[in-house]
């Protein structure tokens, strides 16, 4: 470990963090926010995680979450279509957010994620290029909402549960792995071991 | 855990010493007063604080509280039967779904379209004015009130997400149909300003002593 001094993030304390083992949490003694841990197997956790959220990435966007029938129409809902769906209705905005929140953001971490996993593994992290790649996750992290659709589905399930016959599709099962994997990456991905590793010169 | 921290008995800060952490890659940075700060690491911008933070957020929270009224003034959505059907505000959907007797789907709504940012705006209001006046909270209250608004933030955009789902799954057949309204745009940028609002301000100014704002103004004044 090659920082040892950290200044919280929510009270600047400043604080001297000898050693820490895998597994473990550092918080903050004034604030209690959390300020430091070190991962378990972090690299290799995080390849399996993000490959297998890239594999889920196409069948839980473009599958249908589920379909209704209704008097003998069948008609079904994936990511994809409700995005479109709202494209066609001229909620411009709308269609955008989800599209930016539900796809666009999970998929970057994803990539990052995977992309400088993979380049630490073979020790080629010391390319420009990773630097870039945490940025970019460092700047979608916050912005991410699968769970949130998810809840949305369910939501959507209960509302239409009297109006029609409803049916789950192999899409929500493919959506709640995606959402599971993007979840895990941050409990697996340890970004402050990554940007420790990386050299820099004043 | 404690054994491998070593604080000192009177607290030092990072201001203090002089130093700045920076917020995308945490290394501690030495800051020279006089100019811009950029990590050696990352090379993102660092700042003691996040500068104009307390302006940004006010502004920012106000324009969220005014985002507030179309967001639950216009319709969210419109469910149409044979052709026929009342646009559904927030609210009037909530009503409907208790009047149905689906509970808990109601308080899920309720709780994150119309509670979670209502609070954050409150939340977001009473600790601005906390750091111009005396405050009935400790800082840690503070600080813990300021976690909970950046973790519960995101959960305001379920019901744009219900929508975008049942606009899709019930757009085809003439019997049943469900229209997407203006309230949906309305409250997608409320979600987005609220989360902007919590983004911007800086936790760290609920721990500094009044002098030390004064030193962090003066630094912003000689930049």
């Amino acid at each position: 470990m090659k920082q040892k001094q950290f200044a919280c993030y929510e009270c600047d304390t400043l604080i001297t963090i000898t050693s820490i083992n895998e597994g473990e949490v550092a918080s903050c003694p004034r604030c209690h926010h959390h300020i430091l841990d070190k991962k378990y197997d972090s690299i290799n956790r995080t390849l399996a995680i993000s490959g297998t959220g890239l594999l889920l990435f196409i069948p839980a966007t473009f599958f249908p979450l589920m379909s209704m029938q209704l008097l003998s129409v069948e008609s079904s809902a994936s990511l994809m279509s409700g995005i479109s769906a709202l494209w066609q209705t001229e909620l411009y905005l709308v269609a955008t957010l989800v599209f930016a929140f539900c796809a666009l953001a999970p998929l970057i971490k994803l990539t990052t994620a995977f992309l400088v996993c993979f380049g630490f593994k073979h020790n080629r992290h010391q390319h420009p290029i990773y630097k870039q790649l945490l940025l970019f996750y460092h700047h979608v992290d916050s912005w991410e909402m699968l769970e949130v659709f998810l809840i949305g589905i369910l939501v959507s399930i209960i509302k239409l549960k009297d109006m029609a016959d409803l049916s789950f599709n192999l899409g929500l099962l493919c959506f709640s792995a995606l959402m599971l994997c993007v979840l895990s990456l941050k409990i697996t991905l340890d970004k402050q071991m990554i940007w420790d590793d990386l050299n820099y010169e004043r | 855990m404690s054994d491998n921290i070593k604080s000192t008995e009177e607290i030092q800060t990072a201001m203090s010493q002089g130093l700045a952490q920076c917020h995308v890659c945490n290394l501690l940075v030495e800051i020279e007063e006089s100019k811009d700060n950029y990590c050696p690491r990352c090379d993102s911008k660092i700042h003691l604080r996040i500068y104009d933070s307390l302006q940004r957020c006010w502004a920012l929270t106000i324009c969220s509280l005014i985002a507030f009224i179309p967001a639950n003034a216009y319709p969210i959505m419109t469910i149409l039967y044979f052709g026929k059907g009342q646009p559904d505000t927030i609210l009037s959907g909530i009503f409907l779904l208790i009047k149905l007797g689906i509970y808990p789907i109601a308080a899920i709504i309720f709780f994150a379209s119309f509670v979670v940012p209502l609070a954050k705006i409150v939340g977001l209001f009473v600790l601005l004015f906390s750091l111009r006046n005396r405050s009935k909270y400790t800082k840690l209250q503070r600080t813990k009130m300021y976690r909970y608004i950046e973790f519960f933030g995101k959960w305001s955009m379920l019901d744009v997400f219900v929508v975008a789902l049942l606009v899709a799954l019930v757009e085809i057949g003439a019997v049943v149909e469900i229209v997407a309204g203006p309230g949906a745009t309305a409250f997608g940028i409320m979600v987005i300003i609220t989360i902007l609002a919590a983004n911007s301000f800086d936790p760290r100014l609920l721990w500094d002593k009044k002098y030390d704002i004064n030193l962090s103004n003066q630094i912003k004044e000689e930049k």
